[in-house]
């Protein structure tokens, strides 16, 4: 499916309708001339199985870390008509709001290195990191309920931040109309215990410094003043509960495909129409994993803040550890676009994409060993990508080649080597994780920024590292 | 006969192909490929004991369904299993029973989270030699 695509310019690459049958509109690729090349093709070609689905309003676009995922790219924005569209569990995914906090510090790099061999131990017992790790949270039913409805406004109320932490969160840290009637019993079985946990893969806790600032009036109404400043990151998702989410209503889109008779080119395209019950529970569902895992990132923050309290020995507040911002990876949103010139409600499905509106932060992680990214938002991305950028590098070998390759302790050592404390539950995890076995992000922001749909405001590097 | 192997097929995620002589075998083996992805397997030892009964519409259905109940597990009882005796499938596919052996789990014995099976590339076939299913995982 390569071969077909047609440059448009530096940055924009097309494939016509008529590439395939029975797709409705175009696909398109943001990417310079090196990504592409490097993209795969079953990932090109999972592009035009979307433009196939009803209601698609084009075109669908593939960002420059796309690779390949089930049904749909990571990496990728598809929007639906929310009159004559689908909502698809398919399409958002099994780690529903995957999602990255970021908080900065006014400590520097100096003063962190110091502390940075008992910081990362001390982080890593306070925050449960890893399978097999355990909550500390025991919440109710009601209680579970109540996050899942009210998101961080739960947090808030329960001494896990402050307003403030919410103001900086996409949708107040709260999507309205969640509703946890819709969402079984086994979720919240699964969920309730774990609440506050970091899970394990590509999810971490990173300690960053900044390394460049390139739009210094924006980094700096952001509170991101000096180069060597100290950063924290969180990178994780909604953990089984909004696996469980998604499973169950794959299961009941699955069956919704057959009953509204819609044609799909993948089986993990389910979907349902926008105006059915099927569409509007999972919906109303998957907003209940979003708050969850608004509310998991938030209550972390809340505990690394006191980490750093206890061995910096000063408060949160006196080492201004704000969050610049929060916001999801994987979701769903209903959102106003301009369409050819005219107002149009769609719903907006980024799998592994975020949210890039103007002059707000667009949040990318690296991987353990490479830069994190704060971009800023742009109307271009309004205009071109439905207001959206990319969510981090994608994964250039899998784990199991990885673990083949690397061995965790060098790993550990090439990261110390580098400056980056590491630690992990076990050596083989640094392993699967290790900074080769990703696609480099440098490339991957050099094209966002070139093509305009984001810009470039800081760089970030890690100098602490725990993962699940 | 090989009880499992995994397939470079995937770079995000995992993909494995599990053989069994019998149907037995074959679930009891994917059960055990699904575990040495989710924790160190050969380090779990037999302390706990959970029977699960699992139903399917079809033995395809079935073998999904069984996995899927065992990635839930983790959650839900805590525990990582090294050891699936499948004690009965019904001929039609549509019931499983089976003991599955393991501990408490915990984060050293732990390698990573399962988010779901899929269907990607999902075949269960009838082979000469037995059966063999072949499974990606979304982790």
């Amino acid at each position: 499916m390569k071969e077909k695509l047609k440059q448009v310019s530096e940055y924009v690459w097309e494939l016509d309708k008529n590439v395939r049958p029975r797709m409705r509109v175009k696909a398109k690729i943001i990417a310079s001339k090196r990504v592409i090349e490097a993209i795969d093709d079953a990932a090109v070609e999972q592009l035009t199985n979307v433009a196939c689905l009803p209601g698609v309003v084009e075109p669908v676009i593939g960002l420059p870390d796309m690779h390949w995922g089930y049904g749909l790219p990571m990496g990728a924005v598809s929007a639906f008509d929310a009159e004559d569209g689908i909502i698809s569990a398919g399409l958002c995914g099994f780690d529903i709001n995957c999602g990255i906090n970021s908080i900065k510090t006014n400590l520097t790099y100096d003063e962190v290195k110091e502390k940075i061999e008992e910081l990362v131990p001390a982080l890593f017992r306070t925050v449960p990191c890893g399978v097999g790790s355990r909550g500390k949270l025991r919440l109710s039913q009601n209680q579970l309920d109540e996050v899942l409805a009210r998101g961080v406004n739960w947090a808030v109320e329960n001494g896990y931040g402050t307003k403030d932490d919410m103001e900086h969160t996409e949708e107040n840290g709260c999507m309205k109309g969640a509703d946890p009637s819709k969402v079984s019993s086994l979720a919240k079985r699964r969920g309730a215990p774990q609440l506050g946990t970091l899970g394990a893969g590509n999810h971490f806790l990173e300690i960053q410094r900044v390394t460049d600032i390139f739009d210094e009036e924006t980094a700096e109404k952001w509170g991101i003043t000096d180069k060597n400043q100290v950063f924290v990151m969180i990178h994780c998702g909604s953990r089984g509960f909004g696996h469980q989410v998604a499973t169950d209503y794959l299961k009941t889109q699955e069956r919704a495909v057959r009953k509204y008779d819609i044609w799909l080119p993948d089986r993990q395209l389910a979907c349902a129409p926008v105006k059915s019950k099927e569409g509007q529970d999972y919906f109303a569902a998957m907003k209940c994993a979003v708050n969850y895992s608004f509310t998991n990132r938030q209550v972390m923050t809340q505990w690394l803040r006191e980490t750093f309290e206890r061995v910096f020995g000063r408060s949160w507040e006196d080492m201004d550890m704000q969050t610049v911002y929060a916001l999801c990876h994987n979701v769903v949103k209903l959102e106003e676009h301009t369409i050819n010139g005219e107002r149009r409600k769609v719903y907006v499905h980024r799998k592994g994409s975020t949210r890039s509106f103007p002059d707000l932060p667009v949040l990318i992680a690296g991987t353990m060993g490479t830069a994190s990214y704060i971009l800023k938002g742009t109307e271009k991305a309004m205009r071109e990508t439905f207001g959206s950028s990319v969510h981090g590098a994608g994964r250039a070998m899998s784990r199991h080649a990885a673990i083949k390759k690397y061995w965790g302790e060098k790993v550990k050592q090439e990261l110390a080597q580098k400056g980056i404390t590491a630690k992990s539950t076990h050596p083989k995890i640094l392993a699967e994780e290790a900074p080769q076995a990703y696609k480099d992000v440098e490339e991957v922001i050099e094209s966002v920024h070139g093509a305009g749909i984001s810009l470039k405001v800081a760089r970030l590097i890690p100098i602490g590292v725990c993962k699940g | 006969m090989k009880k499992f192997e995994f397939i470079e097929d995937l770079k995000s995620d995992v993909m494995f192909k599990a053989y069994g002589k019998t149907l037995e075998e074959l679930f009891s083996n994917a059960a055990l490929a699904l575990f040495s992805v989710i924790c160190q397997v050969d380090e779990i030892e037999h302390m706990e004991l959970r029977e699960v009964e699992v139903k399917g519409e079809d033995t395809e259905d079935l073998m999904f369904n069984w996995l899927q109940k065992l990635i839930v597990m983790v959650d839900t009882d805590n525990l990582f299993f090294s050891e699936f005796e499948v004690l009965e499938i019904r001929g039609d596919g549509t019931y499983l029973k089976a003991r599955c052996h393991g501990e408490q789990m915990t984060p050293e014995k732990g390698r990573t989270v399962v988010k779901s099976v899929t269907y990607y590339k999902y075949e269960f076939r009838k082979t000469m030699e037995g059966y063999s299913v072949r499974v990606s995982l979304d982790v």
